[in-house]
């Protein structure tokens, strides 16, 4: 009995592990140069909030140059989906142009159905704010 | 031999009833809904969540309206079920009663697929409120 509770020991904490270390994905700001948007920053921070919106993400930060969405996991047939979280990051470049950094952070649990989200969240928001520069 | 024949009924009735289960997984598979408004300038109060509303998807108010809010409804399915807007309705109307709607307009959709098992389906529209 007690070296069958120490055989499920053993995976009940790497479980454990993962979906601790699987909480903690946190999006990083690319050093790249930025995407830019001939619009001002607060239009360009709207259209990153529907793009992300649009894209199934749950908005968890709102700032005035900082956008932050998590996308809920999903169950699927075969390895599921979501779990990312995408950071958007504006640099005002004067008065009507807009600097645009994106990051997908992947978590560890579910990673093999996660995706990054960076080209998809720049092309919905190209919809509204027009072609980038 | 009578016995193994009745062992062999329950075992073929199991993996037919598993066989139907998994086919039904198959074709309806999971569905998870996500759904918000954003006010338009000044929020509005909620109306009843159950409401009236109208939707005006292939023609314009005939009464003058401003519009109160952006309506969203996401949903993603695992599987070979595509979601349309027939199933985005009950989520629409409620979030335009939330936001104060009298009507909905201006209906965009947008289907994408990922990941072989993922179809999102979403529709972006306005919740708008008619002047007395």
């Amino acid at each position: 009995m007690q070296g069958h509770r120490g055989r499920c020991l053993v995976p009940a904490a790497m479980l454990a592990i993962s979906l601790t270390a699987g909480c903690a994905s946190i999006p990083k700001m690319p050093s790249g140069a930025p995407t830019v948007f001939g619009k001002p920053s607060a239009v360009v921070q709207k259209a990153a909030l529907d793009s992300l919106i649009v894209a199934g993400f749950e908005i968890q930060k709102t700032e005035p140059l900082y956008v932050e969405g998590f996308r809920p996991r999903r169950v699927g047939l075969v390895v599921g989906s979501g779990g990312e979280t995408v950071g958007v990051w504006l640099e005002p470049l004067g008065d009507s142009r807009t600097g645009v950094r994106v990051d997908t952070a992947k978590s560890s649990m579910g990673i093999v159905g996660q995706r990054t989200w960076n080209a998809d969240i720049l092309n919905e928001m190209s919809k509204s704010l027009g072609k980038p520069e | 031999m009578s016995r193994s024949s009745t062992r062999r009924v329950p075992v073929q009735r199991t993996v037919s009833r598993s066989a139907v289960v998994f086919l039904g997984t198959l074709l309806v598979s999971c569905a998870t809904t996500q759904s918000r408004f954003t006010p338009l300038g000044q929020a509005r109060p909620s109306r009843p969540e159950n409401c009236s509303v109208a939707i005006l998807k292939d023609s314009a108010p005939q009464k003058a309206f401003e519009r109160v809010s952006r309506l969203d409804v996401h949903i993603e399915r695992t599987g070979f079920a595509q979601a349309d807007f027939e199933s985005a309705i009950p989520e629409l109307k409620k979030q335009a009663c939330l936001s104060g709607a009298d009507a909905i307009i201006e209906i965009q959709e947008r289907s994408t697929g990922f990941r072989f098992e993922n179809r999102a389906y979403h529709v972006t529209a306005t919740g708008i409120k008619f002047k007395d």
